[in-house]
This record gives structure tokens, sequence and C-alpha cells, in this order.
């Protein structure tokens, strides 16, 4: 007998989704989005390193089907900080919430970083010395 | 916005650190006493001095007040309250130059200075660019630099001149509110 | 650039140096017998007995302490504040709607990408900034050291055009005040440039 499939979330039975995925799926968001970077943790914090093609640090609180996020970045400088932290708010939230159905409620975002665009690897022309 | 950012005069940063040691020495020195004081008569109710057989009695009681000790701690005292006084009152000496700026349409109030000591260096440099000096030194104020440089050659009037072009165009490059004025000294230099 | 407690040096200097001035031209006075035709025991031959005799009433050594206490106080008090202080204003909030999260920036966070923006300017070394204010009018004071043969005008239109408009539009508000303080870098030598011919 072929398996019907039912959608209904309460008939399929419960699904867990740990803070560790919806904090793998943010940061995989935040990984593709231009113009954002993070800070590598280096050991013991030493040799720490910030550029625009790191991943940016995200700290997810899981209450029940909703989350607050709290975002560690850096930025290109110079760019409207207003403007591009609105942006990776509203990606974000709109991604995490397709991605694993956790309603985010909340995004905190700490700039930790501003640089010069040309700081990272690959990203724009490279500085001479 | 009618407060300046930079500072223009000094704040008095050492005089208040001598006169801060000066009073906490005199709280260790009346503590000190006090506290000797309390141990030697075994209660709070304790004078500072046994009179009249302490040493301090007897010493007061044998100085007068037209001795020369006396008049010379009177004479210190006032000296050094009205040194005190009076760098308090004045306002002391500039530290930088107001430099004439343009703004933006990105700022509301811009304010250029230049510290004295940077104005020394400048005009010590393009001192230094003019042939036959052989050492610089540039002292300044707000309102003038005063650069003095050595040079090997007898006949120094020539070099002067021209030391004295240079830093002048030197500070003409730059939009000062009030070009500060250049007075040129040469000294002979031995070789 | 920093903040110095100038206001209260200057006012401690004029009172702990007026009640010097006093006392000072008061034992002067005595000394020289000027007191005398006002006090007969204010005389100048008089000795100084019964100032030593107010140290020997009782309680006295109590009220020294007491006032070793407040000075001591004063003194620590007063040398505390001498160092200078940078004053950065306080995180910046960013946030369009907080009720959707708050956005946090460090002052010395864009105080740190404004010193670097002016260190790649032409003839400028060295930078410091400080940001105070807020994030609507922020206001910057920057120290730049330029090289000694710089064109100093065109240093201060290059921080008044490209550094001043970049900081503006990340904080997305013009600067309300900007105080820049031109210093000299030091060059490794200036004997380098003379020269010996035989």
């Amino acid at each position: 007998m072929a398996p019907i499939l039912d959608d209904a979330p309460a008939r399929r039975g419960g699904l867990t989704i740990a803070d560790k995925v919806v904090e793998r799926t943010a940061g995989q968001v935040l990984k593709d989005l231009p113009g954002v970077g993070g800070t590598s943790s280096g050991l013991f914090g030493i040799g720490a390193s910030s550029s625009l093609d790191t991943r940016p640090s995200v700290d997810v609180t899981l209450s029940g089907r909703s989350c607050t996020l709290a975002v560690q970045l850096g930025l290109a400088y110079p760019t409207p900080i207003v403007e591009a932290t609105e942006h990776v708010r509203s990606t974000l939230s709109h991604e995490v919430e397709r991605l694993t159905g956790v309603t985010v409620r909340q995004v905190d975002i700490s700039v930790r970083w501003l640089a010069p665009e040309s700081s990272g690897a690959n990203r724009g022309r490279n500085r001479l010395q | 916005m009618s407060t300046r950012l930079l500072r223009k005069r000094p704040s008095r940063i050492g005089p208040a650190v001598v006169v801060a040691l000066i009073l906490l020495l005199l709280a260790v020195g009346l503590g000190w006493a006090g506290i000797a004081a309390f141990v030697s008569f075994g209660s709070v109710a304790a004078a500072l001095i046994e009179a009249p057989d302490s040493a301090i009695a007897e010493a007061a009681g044998n100085l007068h007040w037209n001795s020369a000790v006396v008049i010379a701690v009177g004479i210190v005292l006032a000296l050094l309250g009205l040194i005190a006084f009076i760098l308090g009152i004045s306002p002391g000496a500039r530290r930088i130059l107001g430099v004439s700026a343009a703004g933006s349409e990105h700022i509301g109030d811009f304010e250029v200075a230049l510290p004295t000591s940077a104005l020394s260096q400048i005009a010590a440099a393009a001192a230094d660019g003019v042939d036959g000096v052989s050492g610089v030194k540039a002292s300044s104020n707000a309102r003038s630099t005063i650069v003095t440089f050595s040079t090997p050659i007898r006949d120094v009037e020539p070099i002067r001149a021209e030391v004295e072009a240079a830093v002048r165009e030197r500070f003409a490059s730059i939009s000062f509110d009030r070009t500060p004025t250049v007075k040129v000294q040469a000294r002979r230099s031995q070789s | 650039m920093r903040r110095t407690a100038a206001a209260a040096n200057r006012t401690g200097l004029i009172i702990l140096g007026l009640i010097a001035l006093i006392i000072g031209l008061a034992v002067l006075a005595i000394g020289f017998g000027l007191t005398a035709p006002v006090d007969p025991a204010l005389e100048a031959g008089a000795d100084l007995g019964p100032v030593a005799s107010v140290l020997a009433l009782p309680y006295s050594a109590l009220i020294a302490v007491v006032v070793a206490l407040i000075l001591a106080i004063i003194g620590l008090r007063w040398l505390s504040v001498q160092v200078p202080r940078k004053d950065f204003a306080k995180p910046f909030r960013m946030q369009a709607d907080a009720r959707t999260g708050l956005t946090t920036v460090n002052a010395e966070v864009i105080a740190e990408a404004v010193a670097a923006d002016l260190e790649s300017t032409d003839g400028v070394s060295d930078a410091t900034v400080i940001l105070r204010g807020t994030a609507r009018s922020p206001e910057l004071l920057i120290h730049v050291d330029a090289d000694e043969r710089a064109d100093i005008d065109a240093i201060i239109a290059e921080v008044a055009e490209r550094a001043a408009g970049n900081a503006a539009m990340a904080l997305g508000a013009p600067l309300s005040a900007v105080a820049l303080e031109i210093g000299i870098a030091r060059t490794r030598s200036r004997r380098q440039r003379s020269v010996s011919v035989q």
C-alpha cells in the first residue's frame, strides 16, 4: 500500500530543529551575502583575522517555533551601515524562515569591524603597498 | 556648536599633579601624627601634641614671628601661592594655530589646527631643503617661528635670505588664519 | 584632542594658590609687625606658642586625622582625573526598527575605519580618530601625522571631502562637527640629505 502523503505537521510526527541547524543555515545565508564578513577565531584568539571572506558568527536562541538571532559581522567601508544591516536582517529572517520553517522574531546585529573592500583576499583590487 | 573641540591652551596638568602630590604628603603627615597621638594617648580625645613638654611646643615657644625662619616660610608660602594662582588664572601660551578650511557638505562645523610643534617641524624641513644648510633648529609660538640654521659657508647672508624665502613660501602654501612671521638666524658651523 | 581636566586644574590651582598666598602674607604681616596695632598679641616679637597650643587642645588629633582624610581624598581624586580621556561615544544604535532587532556599532569600530581610510591619503603617515556624539549628529576628532613636506591644504581638502564623505555615508548622517589636528611625522633621518664633496 502506497503511503499517503499527509502535509499536516500535527499528524506527521514531531520534528525537532536543533539550534545548530538554524545556526548553520543562518551562517550559510550570511556567507552568500556580498559585502558582509566575519572574524575567524584563530587559536585562543591569537591569529584571529577579520575579512569579508570569513563567515559572520551567529548565535541562535530558540523558543518553541520561533527564534532570535544575534549576529556579529563586519562590513565593507564605506557602506551605509543602516541600509547594509537592514538588508542582512531582512534577508536572514526570510531565508531562515524559508529553509527551516522557524519564525525569526528578531535579528540583533553587532557590527564588529568596518574595513575597506580591498582587504578581502579575492574581492576588489589588490592594494599596492 | 559653540564649544571648540581642540584645546587651545595648556590644561596645567603638571602643576595640578605637583599640588595634588603636596596635598597627599600633607595628608600622610597629618594622618600619621594624628594616629601616633591616638596610640600614645590611648583615646580619640588625644591632643596632637602634649603641651608644654613636646618638642614642637617647645620649638614654637622659642620661635618668634620676626625670626628669619618664620619670615622665610611666609615668603615661600606666599610665592608658591602666587605662582599657583597665576598658573590658574593666566590662559597660557596658545599651543595651536588655526588653519582656515572650506569644509564640505558632509561637515557641519569644521575646525582645523596645527600645533606649534608641527609648525617648527615644517619650517625646519623647508629650511633643510636649502643647499648649504647643514643643520636646522626651529622654535615656534602661535604667532612666529624662529629658524636657526648652521652652515659651513663663510658668507651666510645669501643663504639666510634663501632659507627665509623657503620657509615663507612653505608657510604661504598653508592657509593659516594668520600666517606666522618668520625670523631666520644663521650660525657658522666649523667644518 | 583628548579631554583633560583643564577647568578643574585651574580652579584648584586658583583656590589653593589663594589659600597659600593668604597664609604666607599673614605670616609676613605678623613678622613685620603690621598686625600689632590691631591686636597686641600679634606683635612681631611674640613667640609661636599660642599656635602650638591649638595643637595641644583635646580632640585635635582626631581633627587632624579627619582633615588628613579629606586632603587625601581631594589629592587622589585630583590626581585620578589627570589622565587625558578619549571619551568615545556610547555604542551607536543604528536599526531602522527596534522591533525586528537592534543594530549596534561601537564608536571605536567606526573611528578605526575612518583612521584606516585617512592613512590611505597621500602625505598622511598616521591617523588617530575619536568619535563622539550620536549616530544622528556624530562628531569626529582627527589627528593626522603628515609628512614634513606634504601639501597641508591638500590633506585638509582630502579629509573634508573624501574621509568625511565616507564617514557620513557609512553613518547615514552628515558629521555635525569635525576637528582636525595636523602633526608632522618624524622622518627617519634628516642627515640622509646631506652630501659631502671633497
